[in-house]
């Protein structure tokens, strides 16, 4: 089928005929979307396409790990959104959710799992035990934060988080994967 | 409320307890099953009870009490056919923490002795394995312990953000 559009594009020798002042060749993207026609490049694509079809990868570390449960499940039901794909195996997903408590003992696990994962991969940290080792943070035995181990994209907090406020991490995922030049935050912390 | 045959299990223990370890088993003030144990005769006891139906070992664990220099290991053994439930409770001394394994009783012992030993440092004399459990290899000291001082390593401790 035809696309259908107003746009005219300038002719072979010369200016289309009609208002000599809209110059077609000069349109912004924006402009163009507007009438209909969508300018992209494959990597946007691509990044539109991982957005909506994030697999997570299927492990939970405590509590929160609960909670990640019942936000797959069918009153929160995380696969309107596309994030339903929980891999089982590190080679097939491309998000991690720290979901709990990261122990020291646990600690080489978690850092393999996420090696193991293939780029691109991003990592969300879920709950206060992995944003800075939550209520535990002075014990003997808990890292206080997944942050110490692995790169993280999105701090969802809480203890632990609501299911939403799960799926709200995830769409913030989404958003920083659609708007990469929105990543402004810079957080450094000794 | 206890039926009659926890009841009756209850006696038949406390009466073969007075008979046999008269002096070093006493029943603890205020408490129907609670026995403190002197340490020489925990086996005994253990094999005894064993005899007796207390086939399962629900517990072992451990208190400090730094101030006094001891340190109270506490057993809780169940019996399916009458449904009761015993403590025994050993004190040893805090410089000498040493206690005889039970493992050859109860096979349960294995891995929540080794837990004991992984929280408290307390050595169980004949245990087959004992290493610790829940800590990773490496870690130095008894976690449980009142006068255990952590050092944190480079992914713990808490993060300042001024
Ligand atoms: S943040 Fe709270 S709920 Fe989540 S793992 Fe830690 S203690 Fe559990």
């Amino acid at each position: 089928m035809a696309l259908k559009t107003n746009v005219r594009f300038p002719q072979r020798g010369g200016m289309p005929e009609g208002d000599p002042n809209n110059s077609h060749d000069l349109l912004t993207q924006e402009e163009l979307e507007k009438r209909g026609i969508l300018l992209t490049s494959l990597d946007k694509l691509f990044r539109w396409g991982t957005g909506w079809s994030l697999w997570p990868l299927q492990f939970g570390l405590a509590c929160c790990a609960i909670e990640m449960i019942c936000t797959t499940q069918s009153r929160f039901d995380m696969s309107r959104f596309g994030y339903e794909v929980f891999r089982n195996s590190p080679r097939q997903a491309d998000v991690m959710i720290v979901a709990g408590t990261i122990t020291e003992k646990m600690r080489p696990a978690v850092e393999l799992l996420y090696h193991q994962m293939p780029e691109p991969k991003w990592v969300i940290a879920m709950g206060s035990c992995a944003i800075s080792g939550g209520p535990f943070v002075d014990s003997y035995s808990v890292v206080a934060g997944a942050d110490k181990v692995v790169p993280v994209d999105v701090y969802v907090p809480g203890c632990p988080p609501r299911p939403e406020a799960l799926i709200d991490g995830m769409l913030q995922l989404k958003a920083k994967l659609l708007h990469p030049e929105r990543q402004q935050v810079v957080r450094d912390v000794k | 409320m206890l039926n009659n045959v926890e009841i009756a299990g209850k006696q038949q223990v406390a009466a073969e307890f007075a008979a046999r370890f008269a002096d070093k088993i006493e029943l603890i003030e205020n408490t129907d099953s609670e026995y403190m144990v002197q340490a020489e005769v925990l086996l005994p006891a253990a094999e005894y009870l064993l005899s007796a139906g207390y086939e399962f070992l629900a517990d072992i664990t451990a208190v400090d009490y730094l101030a006094e220099g001891k340190f109270r290991l506490i057993y809780q053994v169940g019996n399916y056919q009458n449904g009761d439930l015993i403590t025994l409770k050993v004190e040893i001394s805090r410089e000498e923490p040493q206690v005889n394994s039970l493992c050859a009783v109860w096979k349960a012992a294995n891995w929540l002795e080794r837990e004991v030993y992984d929280m408290f440092g307390i050595e169980f004399a004949g245990h087959p394995d004992l290493r610790r459990i829940l800590m990773w290899d490496g870690f130095e000291g008894w976690p449980l312990r009142k006068d255990f001082v952590h050092q944190p390593t480079k992914y713990q401790g808490r993060r300042r953000l001024d």
